[in-house]
């Protein structure tokens, strides 16, 4: 299956093509306008942010993808991009084979029939003026253009049954009358109810409880294995990522940095900042050492100084890495990183 | 119980009378901490874990009441003290940071103000001294004294909480109830955080009390865990040897229910169920309906602590 | 048709579940506005307006055109307001006033909310160039100012209600459109706006059956503010003699109270009642405004 599958080497951008491949991302820039007031001399500035900075990755079929970042790394935005619901400003985007017209509304409903997207926040995943049976039905009948009550309701209880949730619990239901955990199970099922073959989950979840993010966790796992949904998971901690993720893409500041099989990423990182993740990461017999950089000054948004994005940070840093920034290559078979002075040698 | 406890829980209820009933959101909490020594709090949404911590500040926002039990602090009858009294007490023997405190710092004034103001208001000491503390306290949470002329938009949210906790002490206190610190965080900040509270647990020899619903960041700095569950106390216990060996099924569960990094497909399994209704308890021990281990007893009477030895304790029928 | 045997109100056709949905979302709200002190109050003190202005030609004494005393009479038996300087019966003109200022606060005030509701969903929804142009616009009717633009009109076009009902409410939607587009702006950001957009509801979708209604406690009270002003704004050009006086209305009352020398008389049956239908009027509508607002607003 996979020999079909091409790396498109196209002027030093490597795009995934074939068959296989579910989602390709070419060179996918993203930038956001931002107003700032500048305090001394109260002029408004006019700032070009770029929450996505140059991203080429490929995510093969029924593959879980983890995308990993702090807030600010641009997986968010990344998500939203693959989904529809963001406009790249530069870069294509190509879901199952078709290059996506964000100006045309049709190639979005497209779109949408193959790729639907779980949001963090179950407390706003819903209008709160509707009742949740209403809002899991809605892409049936408006994506799919399913008009039968009685087709409507079985895959309404069909969908609910497949993501933990009880139909006589939930039906008639607003959403302030379930749970969290209810809720976010609602929400995938939402996703799920017009087959999609690609969900995209946003932090999912990181604002439930401890105890209930396994079940969530393990529900959108079986999806990935029983369905063979392509998954791309959004989230900031890593163990959750090596949970859940067959493969996982480090992000920093709108580029990726690492990029490679979980369990490799985590046992073996190469890039520091993969490294300083890791090292946060709790575990019961305490955070791992890391060596930041202490001077921690007024978070201003540097201006673009060429060289690597992780300089200030990094304490692995050369002069090499202030003046270009890397490039992400492979450095071995199914592993990228982009940096010159990694942790460890390849 | 022993009086070498600085801060001593007897006994503690609070109740809010709702239209629909009463509801207690601690029932009859009895728990002691040590001067010097660190609590983690543990327990779900609604385990009352806020409550007990906003209740040792004597602040239990109406309708809730303090309805039984007593709190001493180093000795003091926390729930006979008002006015000024009160005033001393709090945030200067104890001081909270409390959830989503850094979105309620004020957007208009510089956060070295902030503090400033706090400290002028509580102490008599001129602005001069006000603002030598303030950088003090910006070196001891670890940012740079530039922070001081920053207004809170400006910072990053990791930053803002290390603000917030320097808010907390910036008066002395002994003690400091931090409750959620992390939570809305990334994972690297959340490190960060807990790395602040290590420092001053060690250099300010504080006495913290970290409320959380994760357990996985207990292990970084608490010497003693306290796991509640709809408003009781189930099971408490210096930190390793709970972790190591949890003897209540719910630590059990919560413990399992962690995702660290392993090399093995690990197969992680949640709590089934959800946090009990609290206008619809279950009878008997309340945990009953999700445990794993139920039996007969648990769904008849409530299981009371119990001392399980090397300082443990435990409310739960199996280890009866 | 056949439901399903579940009972779950879902199998009813869309099209009538959503108007049985709204009707019996409005009845509650009335149970819960009856509830309190202050709302039982302004539900009460506007309902009671609300049917005096339809019962108005069964309840009068007299009709209020009919001369049925002496000119100039204070209050009597006969006569409760007493008589205005033709013999007309004063309380009939007041009861038929009632009327005349209901229709400008409701339809004056409907159109302004209405514009103003409109302009703001769709300013604060697409953004860009299309929402700052409203807001310019909404400026530039925010500057221009409402006397002399009536004074000018009213050389051209016959004195009439409807002119004025059109004028004021197309010239107050502006504070409307900023608060509603304000809210929109922050409701759009919300991840089940999204999420409706990746169900493939259309823009007009989201923005009627999504966004608006989580908006609707702020239309109650933008929608209030916009009718009492009606009422004081349309008082005040009918007290400069900018008003239509074949339309009975408070203001025209306080008009004819002033030109026909009741205030130089001091007859304060002619010329403080009006004022006090006003003023009640505009308070009962105002606090129905804060009771329906508290009530409606969301709940995360």
């Amino acid at each position: 299956m996979r020999d079909s599958d091409i790396e498109n080497e196209l002027e030093g951008v490597t795009r995934l093509e074939g068959v296989n491949v579910s989602i390709s991302l070419n060179n996918l820039i993203v930038e956001f306008e931002d107003y700032g007031v500048q305090l001394e001399g109260l002029r408004l500035k006019r700032r070009i942010v770029k929450a996505v900075d140059g991203v080429s990755l490929g995510v093969r079929k029924g593959e879980t993808l983890a995308l990993v970042g702090e807030s600010g790394s641009g997986k968010t935005t990344l998500g939203r991009t693959i989904v529809g619901l963001t406009k790249p400003t530069h870069g294509e985007v190509y879901v199952e084979g078709e290059l996506i017209d964000y100006e045309d509304k049709e190639s979005l409903k497209r779109l949408w029939r193959k790729a639907q997207m779980v949001f963090q926040d179950p407390y706003s995943t819903f209008n709160p003026l509707e009742r949740v049976t209403d809002a899991v039905k809605k892409p049936l009948i408006k994506l799919v253009g399913i008009r039968s009550e009685s087709e409507i309701e079985s895959r309404l209880r069909d969908v609910l049954n497949n993501v933990g949730l009880d139909y006589s619990q939930i039906v008639g239901k607003y959403p302030n009358q379930l749970s969290g955990g209810q809720r976010q199970r609602a929400a995938i099922a939402r996703a799920l109810i017009s087959n999609p073959s690609i969900i995209v989950a946003d932090e999912p979840v990181s604002m439930l409880d401890v105890s209930l993010r396994a079940g969530i966790l393990n529900l959108l796992k079986k999806i990935n294995k029983e369905n063979g949904v392509t998954i791309i998971f959004i989230t900031h901690d890593l163990a959750v990522a090596s949970y859940i993720g067959d493969k996982v893409a480090v992000m920093y500041r709108g580029r990726v940095v690492e990029f490679g099989p979980v369990k490799d990423v985590m046992f073996s990182p190469y890039h520091p900042y993969t490294n300083l993740l890791i090292s946060s990461i709790p575990t019961l017999s305490g955070h791992g050492e890391w060596l930041e950089r202490k001077d921690l000054t007024k978070n201003s948004d540097q201006g673009r100084i060429s060289g690597c994005r992780f300089y200030p940070r990094c304490p692995f840093r050369t002069d090499a890495c202030k003046d270009t920034e890397p490039t992400l290559i492979e450095i071995e078979k199914g592993r990228k990183l982009a940096c010159y002075n990694p942790i460890r040698s390849p | 119980m022993n009086s070498n406890y600085f801060i001593e829980i007897q006994g503690l209820t609070v109740s809010f009378n709702t239209p629909q009933g009463e509801i207690r959101a601690v029932d009859g909490v009895s728990l002691g901490v040590r001067k010097g020594e660190t609590l983690a709090l543990v327990g779900e949404s609604g385990s009352g874990k806020t409550t007990l911590g906003l209740a040792l500040l004597k602040m239990v926002p109406p309708p809730g009441r303090i309805t039984q039990g007593s709190i001493n602090v180093d000795n003091i009858d926390i729930l006979e003290l008002r006015g000024e009294a009160l005033r001393r007490y709090r945030w200067k023997k104890v001081a909270m940071v409390f959830q989503s405190a850094m979105n309620a710092l004020d957007p208009v004034k510089t956060v070295g103000s902030q503090i400033a103001e706090t400290i002028v208001q509580h102490e008599n000491v001129d602005k001069k001294q006000a603002k030598a503390r303030v950088l003090k306290l910006l070196e001891t949470v670890g940012l740079a004294p530039e922070v001081a002329e920053s207004y809170p938009h400006q910072l990053s949210g990791g930053m803002k909480q290390r603000v917030v906790i320097a808010l907390a002490i910036c008066l002395n206190p002994e003690v400091l109830i931090a409750d959620e610190p992390t939570t809305a965080l990334d994972v690297v900040v959340q490190a960060e955080i807990m790395r602040v509270l290590k420092e001053l647990k060690e250099r300010l020899n504080l006495t913290i009390i970290l409320i959380t619903h994760d357990v996985s960041i207990i292990g970084s700095v608490s010497d003693r865990v306290a796991i509640m569950y709809a408003g009781r106390l189930v099971e408490e216990g210096p930190t390793s040897s709970v972790i190591t060996e949890p003897s209540h099924p719910y630590t059990q569960a919560l413990l399992a229910s962690l995702i660290e990094p392993r090399r093995d497909g690990q197969v992680v399994v949640g709590i089934q169920g959800s946090p009990p209704n609290p206008l619809a308890l279950p009878s008997g021990c309340k945990f009953n309906p999700r445990c794993l281990y139920a039996f007969e007893r648990c769904r008849n009477g409530e299981p009371t602590l119990i001392e399980l030895g090397r300082d443990r304790r435990v409310a739960c029928w199996l280890r009866c | 048709m056949h439901s399903s045997t579940l009972g779950s109100s879902t199998s009813i056709p869309p099209r009538t579940n959503r108007f049985v949905e709204a009707l019996k979302k409005v009845i509650s709200t009335i149970n819960r506005l009856v509830a309190t002190p202050t709302g039982k109050l302004s539900f009460g003190l506007t309902m009671t307006f609300v049917l005096i202005a339809i019962l108005a030609p069964w309840i009068t004494p007299y009709s209020p055109n009919a001369i049925v005393g002496p000119s100039y009479a204070p209050p009597s038996l006969k006569h409760l307001l007493g008589t205005d300087d033709i013999g007309q019966d004063i309380l009939s003109q007041l009861i038929f006033a009632t009327r005349g200022s209901l229709l400008v606060a409701f339809v004056a005030g409907g159109i302004s909310v209405v514009i103003g509701t409109m302009v703001g969903l769709f300013s604060g929804y697409y953004g860009g160039r299309l929402g700052e142009g409203l807001m310019r616009a909404a400026d530039v009717v925010l500057t221009l100012p409402l006397l002399p633009l009536l004074i000018v009109l009213a050389a051209y076009f016959p004195s009439s209600i409807w002119l004025v009902i059109a004028v004021v409410g197309v010239l107050s939607w502006p504070t409307t459109a900023r608060v509603i587009r304000s809210q929109t702006l922050t409701l759009k950001t919300r991840p089940f706006v999204d999420a409706s957009k990746l169900s493939g509801m259309s823009d007009f979708e989201i923005i009627f059956q999504q966004i608006l209604p989580n908006q609707i406690s702020l239309i109650a009270l933008y929608g209030a503010y916009a009718a009492v002003s009606a009422v004081v704004i349309e008082a005040g050009l009918d007290f400069i003699g900018l008003g239509s006086v074949t339309n009975l209305s408070w203001g025209i009352m306080l008009y004819f109270a002033l030109t026909r020398n009741a205030l130089l008389r001091g007859e304060w049956w002619w010329f403080l009642p009006p004022g006090l239908m006003i003023a009640l009027f505009g308070t009962g509508l105002i606090l129905l405004g804060y009771n329906v607002e508290r009530i409606t607003r969301g709940r995360p």
